[in-house]
Formats: structure tokens, C-alpha cells, sequence
């Protein structure tokens, strides 16, 4: 289904199966705009319905959906995804790589966002969208107090969209550390490319424990399980879970604004940013901290009192690196040669907004203030101002930025200023009264006019239309400079980072010649013959650096990442209401397998990037590692539940009662017999022998049906005593434990199923052995996972 | 080794690895049968606990270095799982302790 050559911008056909980083950048871009828009829209009911006291726009219900769907739409199909589509066109061409390490893979995680966003909006016409804050406390979300299936829907939306963000994190790890053009040491890469590698990695080790727990809420809701209806979880356990994630998901949607802001910025004072070594350590460690202050969002639940000093603490703490960021960009500013033009404008408004959300913040670290505080328009104002002010403020200056690189085009600098001024008028206007509101609740629907809230509520209302209009004014100049904007030119900031070297837009493979960085940082090029080597690569165990080959073109198209989405959207879609469906999809997703596997899709592979810290890893092997750090999260919050209830349980089932040693010991023997045989088969592979690797592979295919065969005996004597899924904790943390662990176990048959297939006709004994090697690293870590699991579940 | 081996075993390339996984795989499977030879001792739960949480602990760190390799790979590699399992170690203790009174 690929073809070499890309058909123009104009075509259907282009849209629907690119794999161009830059192309992809702009579906993110426009995708995510979208979802800003539906998400205003939702705010904007929200205000009305509070205009004025007593008001009857909207019922309670309708409220409640609204101002959920908007935090959820905002903060996971907004905010992230519009600075992953700069992201996606930008980082390559900070680097000098040609595109993303795997580009089929960038193109399906832009399909599965779109579907995900698409699931989510679904839920209105579900019943109910949900309506218990985007933070899906429980019991809010439980079946009792949200029977409806629209809840079932935006569950799958958002495990459609952690997939998405999964296989894009790792995309992104590989590509800045192994895609690097000659020359250019991490030092020397530009902060926006900075800051989305540490966004990526905090993006691996935060969004398990969301899918992690909104897989366990939709287990409740489907299955009856007992993990959020529970007293022994509970809301508790959701607020850890979710926390764990929330926390860090801040900085997330924070950070690549801070990166946009520090890279644009030293285009517009003529000089070099001040203390960039400074502000990356300070990024680096608030990525760290981020994941030891989830507590402070819990104060008021009755916290262990030492813990919650410990989160105070930890709270505080992650204020200092910020403090250090915005003194060094301020220092930048001082003195120096600044030009204010509209990039630098949003770029400035998002430093001074995010100063007065950072200082506000920092009182809700304090236990006493927090007691006060939490719940309150406070807290809403003070989350506006870092996400909408320091956050989206700096994107649209990135937008500003990087529209002449995107299309060639100038925007009309006169109409951008004007948008600049107005919304930050109308985000002033809007959120600054919050904080005067500061006894108002921030969960309800209407107001009495005794309260006295009425006046400044009128106030947002009318800051939350003017910062609302002045969104068209965006709109407006990047259409109208679109359709007649002067030409850009290739530089016209006179920026210095890589990505302003080559024409705007870039051509198809970015760059004419392979650039090469000096060790002052300094662009040159290559003589392309000379450094570039074509491979066809990105699938499994077709590495083929030992079959040098002439190709010309390298391939920018593939259906496949659209239908995979497509089925992996439908089988959500059945998974939440009939399983006809469920089947349609899970077939689509076996079929969008096979072609992705069989598609000859040819990628550059320059030979000479920079890779350190990981030279001499090979790139997929690198993606395989990231990904199961992921897992390693998303087991170990599943393990945290499961420890969770049965501490805060007054009994718990006698080692030996209720789940069988005999099988927990079998499987282990097995599990781990397979483990052996499988690095056996990676042995034989080095060693060139196929009936080794053959013998290996089938041995470890036969132990792992085994496995499941035993898990299933296992279960179903579980059932036939009566033992369910809503039994009690015992049985609804050890099935969805193990039944997590066994849909690992199926994963890795079908990849071994298909290892199988190529290793009988000759594959993997002639240096190619690495996809043998990559599916052992995750057979093992489902290996090591049950060596927990056995302990945690059957002997304990 | 000297000894015949099974089929599979017998086109494993690199005697000295071959030996080293077979060791590998025997204290594996020894640990196993460790950790439920302790249900049978008598000692206290606490130590029980404790010594068949070890067990797992070592029977983990031998497949990830050995089966996966870890190694020989550069440290930046073992540094990408260290993380998320100092994040998990962090998730999981600091969650158990809030709920103490």
C-alpha cells in the first residue's frame, strides 16, 4: 500500500496515509485545535450557566458533563497534543534527522489520538458524558453514581489515547537519542527539543498509572469488580492512582511551552538564552520531584500526617527549579536588544502569567492554606494560570514562531499582536477574580444571589467571551496567511537552531544535505553520498544494514497506522457495547498487523548520528526497553492496589485457601522454563543455527500456551466455587492482576506466532537476530512480572 | 559439556553462555522451590514475608541481567528501567504508608 512518491497537499490520499513527520505535525496541530475549540465551546456553557446567580441555562447534569468533558478535552486532547504536533514537525528538523525513528508508528499514534478524541465525544450521546470532574474521582465514576455508557466510552477513549501517547514517548526517546545529525552532542541541542525528550519521559512513566487505573475503574463498571466501590480502596486508591499520573501530567503539558518560550525567545533579544545549563537541571529535577508531590492534591482525605509534611515538603521543593527558569529567562530579557514581535509578546505574557499561577500555587502547599483553599475558585485560578497562561500562552507564540518554517507563509504580524493583547486582557479577566472568589466552591452549578459571588462571576463571563473572540483572531490570520501571506524565506527571524537551515516548508526529507554540527555548535554539510547508507527497517527483524541497496526514495505512505486505529477504535467502541463489534475490531486490528508486517516501507538510515548515551543500542531495541519501563509502571500501580487493599482489609484469605499453590507453581516453573528456552533460541539465533532457533521459539510458544492453558483451569475452578470478579478484593485484585499478566502472555504468542513463521523460512541465523532478541527482553519482563505475582498472590 | 544434550540445547552457539544460562536457569528454578520451601518452615510471617519477597527480588534481578542482558548493555539502558522501578518503589510505599495511622 505504500508508494515512494508523495501525492500534493491538495489529496485526501496524502492526509489519510502520511508518515511525515512534518505532515503529521500539521494533523496534530489542526486535531488538537479542534479539540481546543469543543473545549471552549464546553467552557463557555460553563460560564453562561454562572453569569448570574439563580441561572436555569443549564441543569445540573448538563453542568457537571460540561465542565468535565472540557478539563478532560483540555488537558489530554489540547494542550499535549497541540505541542506534540510542533513537536513532531520541529524536533527532526532541530536534530537534522530525516524524520522519526519509526514514522509508521508516529502515524498511528496521531490516528489513535484522533479516535480517542472521537470516543470521548462519543460519550454525549451515550447516556451521559461523564460528569464527575476530569480527574474521574471515585466513586463519582462508579456504575452506581454514573450507570451510563457514555463513562464506558470516554474510558476507552482515554486507554486509546495513553496507547497513543505510549508508542509516541517512545518514538520520541529513540529519535532524540539515536537520530541526532553528526556532531550534535545533547548540549547542543536547541531547549524545545530539550524539553520534549524530558516531557517523553515523564509522559513513559506517568500515563501507566492512569491506564492502569482507568482499567481498573471500567472493571468495576464492566465486571463488578470491587477496587473504587470498596471501602477498603475506594476514592483513596483512586486518588493515589490518579495523582500519581495528575502530578506530573502539569509539568507535561508545561514543559514543551517553557522549551518553545526558551528557544524563540534569544531570536528576539539577539542573544543567547541566559543559563540554559541552568534551566535544563532545573527542568530535569522538577520532572523528577513531580513524582513525589501527588500527595498535596490529597491533603483533605486524611492523609498519614507525616506523609502529608513529606508532600509539603516535596510540594515546596519543586517550586525552586521554576523559580531558578523564570529568573533566567527574566535575565535574558533584561538589557537586551528585545524585538516584540508577536512570538516574543506570547512568549513574555506566558512568563509573567505563569509567574502569578507558580506564586499561587505554592500556598496550596502549605496543609493549614490548603484547608482553606482546596476546592475553591482559588485552585481553579491558580491551574488556569500555569496551564492556559504559561502553557498555551507560550504554544501560540510557538505557533506564531514556527508558521513561517510550516508553510512558507508570514502571518500579519498587526492582527497577531491584536490577538495577543486581547486575550491577555480576557485571560486576565477571566481567571484573576477567581482568586477574589476564593470562598466560592468550584463544583457548582448555581449560585444564590445572597452570596455576593454574582458580580465577579459576571466579570469572568465576560473576560471568558473576550478571551474566547480573540481566538478567532488566530484563526482568521492563520487563514488569511495561508491564502496571501508574504513569503518567509528559510530564516526569517534569523533564528540559529537547525530547523531554520532549510527552505520553508522543508522538502520531503527535510534536508537537502545531511547537516553536520561543529563542536561550537556551529551547521555544515555533508557530501550525502558519503554518510548515508539506505535501509529498509520498522518492522520487526528487518534490519537490514547487511543489505546495503541503491533505493532512491524512501517511503512516506502507509494505510496500515490508519487501520490499525480504526480497529483498534471499533473493538473500544464494541468493548463498551456489543461484542459484534468488539469482534469487527479485533479482526481489523489482526489484519492491520499482517499488512503493517508484510509492507515494504523503506526508511534513510543514516549511519553517522550522534546516539550517546546509547551507541552501539540498536534503535528498536532501545524502543523495547522504553516501552517496558512503562510496563514496569503500569504492573507496579496494578501491584500497588492489590497491596493497597489488602492492607487496609481486617482479612484476607490463608495462604493455600483460595488460590492453588500447585498452579501458581506450575505456571512459575513453566514461565520460567520458557524464559530459558527463549534466550536459548536468541543463542541459537548468534550462533546461525535455524533448527536451534526454530526448536527455541516452539518450545517457548508450547510453555507459554501452557501457561495460559493452567491460568485457565485455574480460573475456571475459581468460578465454579463461586469465587467471581465482584466477589470480594481478594478475587478482584488477583483477576484483574492475572488477567493483565495473561493478555502480556497472549500478546507475546502472537509476536511469537509470527517469529515462528520467519524463522522456518531462514530468518533471524545471518546477523539478523533482532527481533528474536527484542521479543526475549519482553517475554522476560512478563517473566519477572509473574516472579512477583506468584509470591504477591499465593504465597503471601 | 560433555554431557548429551537435548536437541534444542544441542544448536546453542558459545559453550561458556550456554553454561552460564543453564546456571541461571537452575538457581531460578532452586529460588522457586526456596520460596515455597518457606511456607514450611517455622518462622515468623514477618520473616516469611520478607525472605519470599527476597527471593523474587533475586530471581528478577538474574533474568534482567542475565536473560535480558542487562549486563552488558551500557548503563544508560539499566538507568531507563531503574527509574520506572524506583517510580513504582515510590508509588508503592508512599501509598501504603498514607493509609497508616
Amino acid at each position: 500500500m505504500s508508494k515512494d512518491t508523495q501525492p500534493p497537499y491538495s489529496s485526501i490520499r496524502r492526509w489519510l496515509s502520511t508518515t511525515d513527520h512534518k505532515d503529521v505535525g500539521i494533523l496534530y496541530l489542526v486535531t488538537a485545535l479542534y479539540f481546543f475549540v469543543a473545549a471552549g465551546v464546553l467552557a463557555s456553557l460553563m460560564r453562561i450557566q454562572l453569569f448570574s446567580p439563580d441561572n436555569t441555562f443549564l441543569v445540573a447534569t448538563a453542568y457537571n458533563q460540561a465542565v468535565t468533558v472540557h478539563g478532560l478535552l483540555m488537558v489530554l486532547w489540547f494542550l499535549s497534543p497541540f505541542a506534540f504536533g510542533f513537536a513532531n514537525y520541529v524536533v527532526p528538523l532541530q536534530i537534522g534527522a530525516r524524520d522519526l525513528a519509526f514514522p509508521r508508528l508516529n502515524s498511528m499514534s496521531y490516528w489513535l489520538y484522533l479516535f480517542s478524541g472521537i470516543l470521548m465525544l462519543m460519550s454525549f450521546f451515550g447516556g451521559s458524558a461523564p460528569d464527575g470532574g476530569w480527574t474521574l474521582y471515585s466513586p463519582l465514576t462508579s456504575s452506581r453514581y454514573s450507570p451510563f455508557l457514555g463513562l464506558n466510552l470516554a474510558a476507552g477513549g482515554v486507554v486509546l489515547l495513553v496507547v497513543s501517547v505510549t508508542v509516541s514517548s517512545v518514538n520520541f526517546i529513540v529519535t532524540i537519542l539515536h537520530y541526532r545529525a553528526p556532531g550534535m552532542k545533547l548540549r547542543h541541542m536547541p531547549m524545545f527539543t530539550w524539553s520534549i525528550l524530558i516531557t517523553v519521559f515523564m509522559m513513559l512513566y506517568s500515563f501507566p498509572s492512569l491506564l492502569a487505573g482507568v482499567l481498573m475503574l471500567f472493571s468495576d463498571r464492566a465486571l463488578g469488580t470491587l477496587y473504587f466501590s470498596s471501602n477498603e480502596g475506594g476514592a483513596i486508591l483512586w486518588d493515589h492512582i490518579f495523582w500519581f499520573f495528575g502530578h506530573p501530567e502539569v509539568y507535561i503539558v508545561l514543559f514543551p511551552g517553557i522549551g518553545a518560550a526558551a528557544d524563540l525567545l534569544p531570536a528576539f533579544t539577539r542573544r543567547p538564552l541566559f543559563g540554559k545549563r541552568l534551566i535544563l537541571m532545573s527542568l530535569v529535577v522538577a520532572a523528577v520531584v513531580s513524582f513525589m508531590v501527588w500527595g498535596h492534591h490529597m491533603f483533605l482525605t486524611g492523609l498519614n500526617p507525616t506523609v502529608a509534611k513529606l508532600f509539603t515538603l516535596t510540594t515546596v521543593a519543586v517550586s525552586l527549579p521554576f523559580d531558578v527558569i523564570v529568573i533566567a529567562v527574566i535575565h535574558s530579557l533584561v538589557r537586551s536588544k528585545l524585538k516584540l514581535k508577536a512570538p516574543a509578546l506570547f512568549a513574555i505574557g506566558s512568563v509573567v502569567l505563569f509567574i502569578i499561577g507558580g506564586i499561587t500555587g505554592v500556598f496550596l502547599a502549605s496543609l493549614a492554606l490548603d484547608y482553606h483553599l482546596r476546592g475553591t475558585y482559588w485552585v481553579v485560578s491558580h491551574f488556569h494560570y500555569v496551564m492556559v497562561g504559561g502553557s498555551v500562552m507560550a504554544l501560540f507564540g510557538a505557533l506564531y514562531y514556527w508558521f513561517p518554517k510550516i508553510t512558507g507563509k508570514m502571518y500579519h504580524e498587526g492582527l497577531a499582536k491584536v490577538h495577543f493583547l486581547v486575550s491577555f486582557i480576557g485571560f486576565n479577566l477571566l481567571y484573576f477574580p477567581m482568586y477574589l472568589l476564593l470562598d466560592m466552591p468550584r463544583r457548582v452549578f448555581t449560585y444564590g444571589a445572597d452570596t455576593g459571588w454574582g458580580p465577579w462571576n459576571s466579570v469572568i463571563g465576560l473576560g471568558g467571551m473576550i478571551f474566547g473572540l480573540a481566538q478567532l483572531l488566530l484563526f482568521a490570520n492563520l487563514l488569511r496567511s495561508l491564502r496571501s501571506g508574504a513569503p518567509a524565506g528559510p530564516n526569517p527571524w534569523n533564528a540559529s537552531s537547525l530547523e531554520w537551515s532549510t527552505s520553508s516548508p522543508p522538502p520531503e526529507n527535510s534536508f537537502e544535505r545531511i547537516p553536520i554540527i561543529s563542536s561550537q555548535g556551529a551547521i555544515q554539510y555533508a557530501n550525502e553520498s558519503k554518510t548515508e547508507q539506505v535501509s529498509k527497517q520498522d518492522e520487526i527483524g528487518k534490519s537490514d544494514n547487511d543489505h546495503p541497496r541503491s533505493l532512491p526514495h524512501e517511503s512516506h505512505l502507509s494505510y496500515w497506522p490508519l487501520i490499525m486505529a480504526v480497529g483498534a477504535f471499533t473493538s473500544f467502541l464494541g468493548v463498551a457495547t456489543i461484542l459484534p463489534i468488539l469482534l469487527l475490531g479485533v479482526a481489523l486490528v489482526f489484519v492491520s498487523i499482517f499488512g503493517y508486517a508484510k509492507e515494504r516501507f523503506i526508511v534513510h538510515e543514516e549511519s553517522q548520528t550522534e546516539k550517546w548515551p546509547f551507541g552501539g543500542v540498536p534503535k528498536l531495541k532501545l524502543g523495547v526497553w522504553a516501552f517496558l519501563a512503562s510496563e514496569v509502571i503500569f504492573f507496579s500501580v496494578l501491584m500497588s492496589a492489590y497491596l493497597f487493599v489488602r492492607m487496609n482489609s481486617g482479612t484476607w484469605p490463608a495462604v493455600g485457601t483460595v488460590f492453588s499453590i500447585d498452579h501458581g507453581a506450575t505456571n512459575t516453573f513453566i514461565l520460567l522454563t520458557s524464559s530459558f528456552t527463549a534466550v536459548l533460541a536468541l543463542s541459537a539465533a548468534k550462533a546461525g543455527s535455524r533448527k536451534g532457533v526454530l526448536s527455541g521459539l516452539v518450545v517457548t510458544l508450547g510453555l507459554g500456551l501452557v501457561f495460559l492453558f493452567n491460568k485457565g483451569l485455574e480460573w475456571a475452578e475459581l468460578f465454579e466455587h463461586g469465587f467471581t470478579f465482584g466477589s470480594g478484593l481478594p478475587s478482584t485484585s488477583y483477576f484483574i492482576t492475572t488477567g493483565a499478566h495473561g493478555f502480556h502472555v497472549a500478546a507475546g504468542l502472537i509476536i511469537l506466532f509470527y517469529l515462528i513463521a520467519r524463522a522456518a523460512r531462514g530468518w533471524y541465523v545471518k546477523g539478523d537476530h533482532q527481533a528474536v532478541e527484542n521479543f526475549g527482553l519482553y517475554w522476560h519482563l512478563v517473566d519477572i512480572i509473574w516472579v512477583f505475582l506468584f509470591p504477591l498472590f499465593y504465597l503471601m | 559439556m560433555g554431557l548429551p544434550l537435548p536437541s534444542i540445547l544441542s544448536h546453542v552457539g558459545g559453550c561458556v553462555s550456554l553454561r552460564l544460562y543453564i546456571s541461571v536457569f537452575a538457581v531460578l528454578i532452586g529460588s522457586t522451590v526456596g520460596e515455597l520451601a518457606i511456607l514450611g518452615l517455622p518462622i515468623s510471617p514477618r520473616i516469611a514475608i520478607a525472605s519470599i519477597i527476597a527471593f523474587a527480588g533475586f530471581k528478577a534481578f538474574l533474568i534482567a541481567l542475565f536473560f535480558q542482558h542487562l549486563k552488558d548493555e551500557p548503563r544508560a539502558l539499566s538507568s531507563l528501567v531503574l527509574l520506572g522501578l524506583i517510580g513504582a518503589v515510590i508509588l508503592i510505599t508512599i501509598s501504603l504508608v498514607s493509609i497508616l495511622a
